[in-house]
C-alpha cells in the first residue's frame, strides 16, 4: 500500500519549550499506527499541527502525495483527516442523522431532503454494524454509539486518515472490541489510523506499528510484532516502571480479624443494580471490575451519598446509614474521587491551592473566617508529599498536566483524613510515570489503614494493586477473588460470565 | 405506550394548548366582546411589532446567545422613521433599516468576533442604543408626517380586512419557521446552540452565522420600531422599553430553552400571542385591574417556566 | 519529567491582570480626564457627591457580585427596591414608627431573595428567566400596593437622617457605604463564602461532590442580594420627598451588572471581586458627573457608559479553556 501521510522534520516551539523537534514519520494506507509517549512528549502537539490547531514552525507535511498546510479543523476534514476524541464532539440535542450530515445535508429543490438524509444515515450506521434509530437525539445513546456516529460522519466526508485520540478511554471491553472491528474494516478499505492511547493491551491488539516520542523528539518507529511491553515502556521513559506489583498480598492474610469499615447489603437500583453485597475491611484495597454499565460508578455514588435513590442497607463502621448525603458521608470518613476529572473534579480556573483545600475549608475556618496561615501550610505540605509539580500554589490548576491534576484532586480527598476512599478510574488519561506514582500512593494509603475501593477498567492495574477484586456483572457481584487467586485471566473469565470453578458433569 | 405518546404531544404543543385555554377563558369572561373581529384585530396589531422582534430573538436564543438590545434598536429606528417621514416611505425604510443593520452589526461584532458574553454585550449596546434614541430629539417624541400616505400604511393599513402589521408578522413568522426547519443555515443555528465547540469542529461557520443572526435581529427590531412610529404617528424615544424582557418571556413561554439548542420558531408566535391575549384580557377588565397586568403576566410566565422545567427533567 | 509550563502568551497575562485591576485603571483615567476638563472637580464636595450618588447602586452591586460569582444573575433587584420602598412608605404613612417599619422592609427584601434562591436552586429555574419574571411581578406589586400613586414620606425624622451631614459636609451615607463595602470584601476574600461562591460558579457539579453546602450558599447569595436591594430601598425613601412606584429603582440592575462586569468578576462564575465592583460603581457615577458638570446632553451619558462597559469587557475577555 502506498504512503498516505508523510511528515518530514516537523518542529514547533512555545515560549520556553521546544515541543517538537525534527520529527519525521510515514504512515501507509491501511496502517494502524500507535503514537506513544509520556505526557509532554509531543503527541498532542503533533496531532494539533496535523489538524490545523497549531501552525508548524519547520518541516513539511505530505498527504496523499500533496504537500498540505492545515489551517483549521474544517480545512483538514476536507482534506480527508478526521479526529475521534474521548469526549464526543457532536451536538447532543440533534439526531444521529443530523449529526452525520450537519453542514452538508442533502438538498432537494432548495430544501433539506430529510427522507434521503435519514436513509443515508441509516445505511452509514449499518456499514459500521450498528442498528439504531437515526432520528433519535444522540444524547440518548451511549458514549460508544456516539463515537460510531462520529466515525460515520467522518466516513461520509471521505476521511482517509483517522486520528483516534484516547478514543477508548470511556468504553468498556465489549465496546472497545466493536470499535476495533470497525478499525479492522477501515484497514481493509485502505484507511489509515493514528491511534493514541495509554493502554498497552489495546496497542498490542490493534496496531501494526508504533511511533514513540520522548521530550519532543522521535525515539523510533517499530513494528508491533517485533517488540513487547517492556521495550515500549523503556523507550518511552527510559526506564522500566511497569508499576509495583503489590507486595502486600504476600503477607497480609489477617483480613478476618480486621474491622469492617463498609458493608453493603442487597443494594438495588432500578435497571442498574440488582442486589449487591460487599464488605470492605480496614486497610484493604478492594478492586471493582466489570464492564461499563455494570453499575460500578452508580454503586460508588450510592455509597458516597450522592445518589439517594436506592434500596438496601449500608453500614459504615457498623452503623447503618439512612438518607445518605454527601456532607454526612464526608463527615463519616467516606470520600469519592470522581471518574470524570474535568467535569466533576477540577475547578479549572481556580488555583492549585484552592482546588486542594476546598473540601477542608470548614476545618480551616473559625466563624467563617479563613486561617490563611494554616491553609498555606497545608497546601505546601501536600504539594510536597504528593510530588505535585506546579510552579506555585497560585497557578491555575488547568496549567498542570493530567497526572498532576489527578494528584491534586487525590490530595484534596486525602486532606479529609478519610477512612474509606473510593477511586473511580484514577489513572485515566495519565502517562505511565504519574500512573506508577499514584499506584504507589494507593499502596501507602492502605498501609496506613485507609480502605480503598478501586474502580478501574484496566484489569492489569487492578491485578497489580488490589488485595481483593470483586467483579460486577448484570448488577450483582458475580464473583470475588483474593490473595494468590488474583490474576488477569481469572478476572477476565469472571467478567465474561464464566464461573472459575466450573462444575463438570 | 399511549400515555407516553400523549405526554409527548402535550409537551410539544403545550404553548398552543395554553393559548387555547386562555382564549377560551377570555371569551367566556367577556362573551361576545373578546371574539369580535375588531378586538382580535386590534390585539394582533398590538403584538405584531413585538412579535416580529421576537422571531429574531428566538433564533438568537436557540443559538445559545441573547439579544437584550432589541428594544433600543426599535427605539432608534422609530425616531429615525419620524425624522425621515417627510421624505416618503422608501427613504424611511432605507434610513431606518440601514441604522438597524449597523446596530445589529455592532452586536454581531461584539459577540461573534470579539467573543464577549452576549448577555453583557447586548446589555451594553442596549444602554447605548436607548441613549441614542433619546439623543435624536432631546428625549422628546417627534411627530411623524405622511400619516395618511404610504408611511402611515405601514402601521395603520389594512389589507383584505387584516391589519398590515399582522400580515408582515405572519410572513416573517412563516419565513422563520421554514428557515429553521428546512435550510442548512437554520439547522446550523441549532447545532451552535447545542454544542458550540463541536459545531466549530464540524465545519460550521459559527462566527458568520452569529453575525447574521444579530443583523437579522436588528433588522427585525428596527422594522418593528418603524411600524410603531407609523402607527402612533410619532417617534417615541421609549419605544420598545421592555422588549428585552418581553421577547425572552415570549420565546421561553413558546417552548424554547434558554440554554439553547432546542426550540421552535413557532413557539415565539405562540408566546407572543399568549402575551397579547393576557394583555387584552386585562384591558377588558377595566381600569383598576391594569395594575394587575404585570403581576398576572409575571405569574403566568412563572408557572410556564416551572412547568417547562419539571417536564424537562423527567 | 518536568512540568511543561508553557507560558501563556502575553495577551492572556494582560487580560488576567485587567480582570483584577482594570477597573482601577479606568477609574484613574476618568479622574485624569475630569481633572483636566471639568471645573470644580478637585473639590472635596465632589467626593461627597460621589458617595451620595453611588450608595444605592453600591449596595445592589455588592449583592450582585456574589450572585454573578455563582454563575447566576439577579435582574429583579430594581423591582425589589421598588417594592420594599413602597412598602416602607406605606407603613410610615399608616403611622408605623420608624424602626419597626425599616426592619419589616429589610425582612421582606431578604425573604424575596430567599424565594429567588429557592426557585433557582430547588426548582432549578434558570436565574435569568426567574429574575426577569420576578422583576415584572414585583414591579406590579409595587404599583398595586400604592394604587399607582406616589406616596409621600410621612417621617420627617427619616428624611432628616437621610440627608444629614456631619460637620464638614460629610454625608452620613458614608458610614453605610463603607460598612457594606468592608463587609462585602471580608465575605468575599477572607471568609469561606467567597471560596464557596467561586467553586460553585466555576464548576457546580464538582462543588457538590466536594461537600460544599450548595443549597445554602445559593439561597444565601440571593437573599443577600434581596436584602441589599431593600437596604437601597430604605435609602431611597430616606432621600426623597415621595416614592413613585413606577419609576423608582428602574434600571438599577443594569448599572449594578455593569459595575460588576467592569470590576472584573466573570459573568460565567468565579471569584467575587468586591473591590473591582466598587470601582465599577464609582466609574458609573463619574461618567454621569462628567456629563452633568460639563453641560453635555445627559442622554450622551448612556452612550459613554455603554462604551466603557464594552471596552472593559473587551480587555478582560477570558480565553475559553
Amino acid at each position: 500500500m502506498g504512503v498516505l501521510l508523510k511528515i518530514e522534520g516537523l518542529s514547533k516551539s512555545f515560549p520556553g519549550v521546544k515541543a517538537l523537534s525534527n520529527v519525521s514519520m510515514e504512515i501507509c494506507e491501511g496502517e494502524v499506527r500507535a503514537l506513544m509517549g509520556e505526557n509532554g512528549a509531543g503527541k498532542s502537539t503533533l496531532i494539533k499541527i496535523l489538524t490545523g490547531i497549531y501552525q508548524r514552525e519547520e518541516g513539511r507535511i505530505f498527504f496523499a502525495g500533496n504537500e498540505i498546510h492545515p489551517q483549521n479543523a474544517t480545512d483538514v476534514q476536507r482534506l480527508g483527516i478526521s479526529t475521534i476524541y474521548q469526549e464526543i464532539n457532536l451536538i447532543p440535542y440533534l439526531s444521529v442523522a443530523e449529526n452525520i450530515f450537519i453542514g452538508r445535508e442533502p438538498m432537494k429543490k432548495g430544501r433539506i431532503d430529510w427522507k434521503k438524509m435519514y436513509e443515508e444515515a441509516r445505511s452509514a450506521m449499518q456499514d459500521l454494524g450498528v442498528e439504531v434509530d437515526v432520528s433519535q437525539k444522540i444524547n440518548r445513546l451511549s458514549t460508544a454509539l456516539q463515537q460510531m456516529v462520529a466515525i460515520a460522519r467522518a466516513l461520509q466526508m471521505e476521511a482517509r486518515l483517522f486520528i483516534m485520540d484516547e478514543a477508548t478511554s470511556s468504553l468498556d471491553t465489549q465496546e472497545v472490541e466493536r470499535l476495533f472491528e470497525v478499525v479492522r474494516d477501515l484497514k481493509r478499505r485502505g484507511i489509515a489510523v493514528i491511534f493514541v492511547s495509554h493502554r498497552m493491551e489495546e496497542i498490542f491488539k490493534i496496531c501494526d506499528s508504533v511511533t514513540v516520542l520522548k521530550d519532543g523528539e522521535l525515539v523510533g518507529t517499530y513494528p508491533m510484532a517485533e517488540i513487547d511491553n517492556h521495550f515500549l515502556i523503556s523507550r518511552m521513559i527510559g526506564r522500566d516502571a511497569l508499576g509495583i506489583v503489590s507486595q502486600r498480598r504476600k503477607y497480609k492474610n489477617n483480613w478476618d480479624s480486621r474491622e469492617t469499615v463498609l458493608e453493603i447489603r442487597n443494594i438495588k437500583k432500578k435497571s442498574k443494580l440488582n442486589g449487591v453485597n460487599l464488605k470492605v475491611k480496614r486497610g484493604e484495597i478492594l478492586g471493582l471490575a466489570g464492564l461499563l454499565g455494570s453499575g460500578r460508578t452508580e454503586l460508588a455514588k450510592i455509597i458516597f451519598g450522592e445518589d439517594p435513590h436506592y434500596e438496601g442497607q449500608i453500614f459504615i463502621n457498623g452503623e447503618e446509614i439512612h438518607n445518605g448525603n454527601i456532607r454526612k458521608s464526608i463527615e463519616r470518613g467516606v470520600v469519592y474521587c470522581p471518574e470524570d476529572r474535568k467535569a466533576e473534579g477540577v475547578f479549572l480556573t481556580m488555583s492549585v491551592g484552592d482546588n486542594l483545600t476546598i473540601s477542608v475549608l470548614r476545618s480551616l475556618t473559625k466563624l467563617g473566617y479563613i486561617d490563611k496561615k494554616r491553609k498555606l501550610e497545608l497546601i505546601d505540605r501536600y504539594i510536597k508529599e504528593m510530588s505535585i509539580k506546579t510552579p506555585s500554589r497560585a497557578t491555575q490548576i488547568r496549567s498542570l498536566s493530567g497526572g498532576n491534576q489527578q494528584k491534586a484532586i487525590l490530595s484534596r480527598w486525602l486532606m479529609l483524613m478519610p477512612k474509606l476512599i473510593i477511586l473511580d478510574e484514577p489513572t485515566r488519561g495519565i502517562d505511565v510515570g504519574a500512573k506508577a506514582e499514584i499506584e504507589k500512593t494507593i499502596q501507602q494509603l492502605a498501609d496506613q489503614g485507609i480502605s480503598v475501593i478501586y474502580i478501574s477498567s484496566e484489569i492489569e492495574e487492578l491485578v497489580r494493586g488490589c488485595d481483593r477484586i470483586a467483579i460486577l456483572r448484570e448488577g450483582t457481584v458475580f464473583g470475588e477473588i483474593s490473595g494468590q487467586d488474583i490474576s488477569t485471566e481469572a478476572v477476565l473469565k469472571l467478567i465474561a460470565g464464566q464461573k472459575l470453578h466450573e462444575e463438570r458433569n | 405506550m399511549k400515555s407516553i405518546k400523549a405526554k409527548q404531544i402535550i409537551s410539544e404543543y403545550s404553548s398552543w394548548l395554553a393559548l387555547l385555554a386562555l382564549i377560551l377563558v377570555s371569551a367566556g369572561m367577556n362573551r361576545g366582546d373578546f371574539l369580535s373581529f375588531t378586538n382580535i384585530s386590534n390585539l394582533l396589531r398590538q403584538i405584531s411589532m413585538l412579535g416580529i422582534s421576537a422571531i429574531g430573538v428566538n433564533f438568537i436564543v436557540i443559538a445559545g446567545c441573547k439579544d437584550l438590545s432589541v428594544g433600543g434598536m426599535a427605539a432608534v429606528c422609530s425616531m429615525i422613521a419620524a425624522h425621515l417621514s417627510g421624505f416618503g416611505l422608501p427613504v424611511v425604510l432605507f434610513g431606518g433599516l440601514l441604522a438597524a443593520f449597523a446596530m445589529g452589526c455592532l452586536n454581531g461584532v461584539l459577540v461573534a468576533k470579539l467573543k464577549i458574553m452576549p448577555f453583557i454585550a447586548t446589555l451594553g449596546t442596549m444602554i447605548a442604543y436607548k441613549g441614542i434614541a433619546l439623543l435624536l430629539n432631546d428625549s422628546k417624541s417627534l411627530a411623524a408626517q405622511d400619516g395618511d400616505g404610504p408611511f402611515g400604511f405601514l402601521g395603520k393599513g389594512i389589507v383584505l380586512g387584516i391589519p398590515f402589521p399582522v400580515i408582515v408578522f405572519a410572513l416573517i413568522a412563516v419565513c422563520g419557521i421554514l428557515v429553521s426547519k428546512h435550510t442548512r443555515y437554520g439547522r446550523a443555528v441549532y447545532a451552535i446552540g447545542g454544542n458550540e465547540e463541536s459545531a466549530v469542529m464540524m465545519g460550521i461557520p459559527v462566527e458568520r452565522i452569529k453575525m447574521i443572526l444579530y443583523i437579522v435581529s436588528g433588522l427585525l427590531s428596527g422594522l418593528g420600531g418603524i411600524m410603531i412610529a407609523s402607527r402612533l404617528n410619532a417617534g417615541i424615544p421609549t419605544t420598545g422599553d421592555s422588549w428585552d424582557m418581553y421577547t425572552i418571556a415570549a420565546v421561553v413561554m413558546g417552548g424554547t430553552m434558554i440554554r439553547g439548542g432546542e426550540g421552535k420558531i413557532s413557539g415565539a408566535v405562540a408566546g407572543v400571542l399568549i402575551w397579547g391575549v393576557i394583555q387584552n384580557m386585562i384591558n377588558m377588565m377595566g381600569d383598576v385591574s391594569s395594575y394587575w397586568q404585570q403581576i398576572i403576566m409575571g405569574l403566568i410566565l412563572l408557572a410556564a417556566v416551572i412547568i417547562q422545567n419539571t417536564v424537562e427533567s423527567k | 519529567m518536568g512540568t511543561l509550563t508553557l507560558k501563556k502568551g502575553d495577551k492572556e497575562e494582560f487580560r488576567s491582570w485587567a480582570r483584577k485591576y482594570g477597573a482601577i485603571g479606568v477609574f484613574l483615567l476618568l479622574c485624569v480626564i475630569n481633572m483636566i476638563f471639568t471645573r470644580n472637580f478637585l473639590k472635596i464636595s465632589t467626593v461627597w457627591n460621589v458617595i451620595m450618588q453611588m450608595a444605592p447602586t453600591m449596595y445592589i452591586a455588592v449583592g450582585m457580585t456574589f450572585v454573578i460569582g455563582t454563575a447566576g444573575i439577579d435582574l429583579s433587584v430594581g423591582s425589589i427596591l421598588a417594592f420594599t420602598s413602597i412598602t416602607l412608605a406605606s407603613l410610615l404613612a399608616h403611622g408605623w414608627s420608624l424602626l419597626p417599619a425599616i426592619l419589616v422592609t429589610l425582612v421582606i427584601g431578604a425573604a424575596i431573595g430567599c424565594f429567588n434562591g429557592f426557585m433557582v436552586n430547588k426548582m432549578r429555574i434558570e436565574p435569568i428567566i426567574l429574575t426577569i419574571v420576578m422583576q415584572m411581578v414585583l414591579r406590579g406589586c409595587a404599583i398595586f400596593v400604592s394604587n399607582g400613586k406616589s406616596i409621600p414620606i410621612a417621617s420627617q425624622f427619616l428624611k432628616d437622617i437621610g440627608l444629614y451631614r456631619f460637620p464638614g459636609k460629610v454625608p452620613v451615607q458614608i458610614i453605610f457605604v463603607v460598612l457594606v463595602m468592608v463587609v462585602g470584601y471580608f465575605l468575599a476574600q477572607k471568609m469561606s463564602l467567597g471560596s464557596y461562591v467561586e467553586a460553585i460558579g466555576v464548576n457546580a457539579k464538582a462543588a457538590k461532590l466536594t461537600g460544599v453546602r450548595f443549597s445554602a450558599v445559593i439561597i444565601l447569595v440571593y437573599m443577600l442580594s434581596g436584602l441589599l436591594a431593600s437596604m437601597a430601598g430604605v435609602l431611597e425613601v430616606a432621600r426623597s420627598g415621595a416614592v413613585d412606584p413606577s419609576i423608582i429603582g428602574d434600571m438599577y440592575e443594569v448599572d449594578a451588572i455593569a459595575a460588576v462586569a467592569i470590576g472584573g468578576t466573570s459573568l460565567n462564575g468565579g471569584k467575587p471581586n468586591i473591590i473591582g465592583t466598587m470601582f465599577g460603581v464609582i466609574i458609573m457615577i463619574l461618567i454621569k458627573m462628567m456629563i452633568n458638570m460639563n453641560d453635555i446632553p445627559y442622554e450622551l451619558s448612556n452612550v459613554v457608559k455603554a462604551f466603557i462597559i464594552l471596552f472593559s469587557l473587551y480587555i478582560q475577555r477570558e480565553r475559553k479553556s
